[in-house]
């Protein structure tokens, strides 16, 4: 039988990298800042698993000024949305799978 | 026994997108108060116009005060607001959806207006473009309140009103709608300014 739980994708499958597609999903784009305020993940981690998911193609970031103070946007990007619902897809299948 | 940890990573995201998810608020507010008071005052100009016999002048009150006021007004709110929320660390979404139903509503306004103009039915039956538009506006501001906030729907529900109220009070009411459209769009404004300020931008 195929074990489904060795077809997620490790790229998208952990928690902080789960909550940024998904705070990404909702917004043309968010900052640094705001992820790390409303995901509550440290500095260095989240940079660490911003890196992952752009790496994977997942996001893309760009450099920007608002009101004269240097941002970096965050977007989501059309294969991490598909990354996402094709988890959402294998988790359902695996969660309503017969025992 | 229950596997908690699918069910935890569901509750987390649930979370997640509560906290980071845009709120369901007219953050324009600004915006359509501004389209709202410009069109009222614009209708009050013009039936004034009428009263004093000064025909000639009323095509051109509604283009000026729309080019002249209405649309700098709008670009000079969309770029505060837009500033201030992008301050806060975070882009909007372009609402395609909200784009596309008001270019459906001016599309089919502008045909429908065009066709009596052309028809010569205008100058006989002047309040048909009255009742045309303030349906219309009905439409659009049921699908404002499905798709973006829910003060919409009593600027529909009032609109509604409007229409029935002249419907049934004759000829001498049938200024009514066309008074209500700058009216309702007030009511939006002011209601979706109280909205906002309830559930303020996020961070």
């Amino acid at each position: 039988m195929k074990n489904l739980a060795l077809e997620l994708d490790d790229a998208v499958l952990s928690r902080p990298r789960l909550s940024i597609l998904a705070a990404l999903l909702g917004n043309e784009a968010v900052d640094f800042t705001f992820l790390q305020k409303n995901l509550g993940i440290s500095d260095g981690n989240l940079g660490t698993h911003l890196q992952k998911l752009e790496v994977a193609g997942y996001i893309r970031s760009k450099k920007a000024f608002v009101n004269r103070k240097p941002k970096t946007w965050f977007q989501i990007t059309k294969d991490g949305r598909l990354a996402l619902e094709r988890l959402f897809r294998q988790l359902e299948s695996m969660l309503i799978r017969p025992k | 026994m229950e596997d908690l940890s699918p069910l935890d990573d569901i509750r987390f995201l649930r979370d997640v997108v509560a906290r980071t998810y845009p709120p369901a608020v007219n953050n324009y507010w600004s915006v359509t108060l501004t389209w709202g008071c410009v069109l009222t005052f614009g209708y009050i100009v013009c039936a004034w116009l009428g009263v004093e016999h000064k025909v000639a002048v009323i095509p051109w009150v509604m283009p000026a005060l729309i080019y002249l006021v209405a649309l700098p007004l709008t670009w000079y709110f969309r770029r505060k607001v837009r500033s201030v929320i992008e301050d806060g660390g975070v882009r909007a979404p372009l609402r395609k959806d909200l784009m596309c139903c008001w270019g459906g509503i001016v599309v089919v306004g502008g045909l429908w207006t065009a066709a009596l103009i052309l028809s010569g039915e205008m100058a006989a039956h002047w309040y048909l473009v009255v009742f045309l538009w303030a349906s219309l506006y009905v439409v659009g501001f049921v699908m404002n309140g499905v798709l973006l906030s829910s003060e919409w729907f009593w600027a529909a529900g009032v609109m509604l009103a409007s229409l029935i109220a002249a419907l049934i009070a004759g000829p001498n009411f049938y200024w009514l709608p066309g008074f209500w459209i700058g009216g309702t769009m007030i009511l939006a404004g002011l209601l979706g300014r109280r909205n906002a300020h309830r559930q303020p931008i996020m961070v």
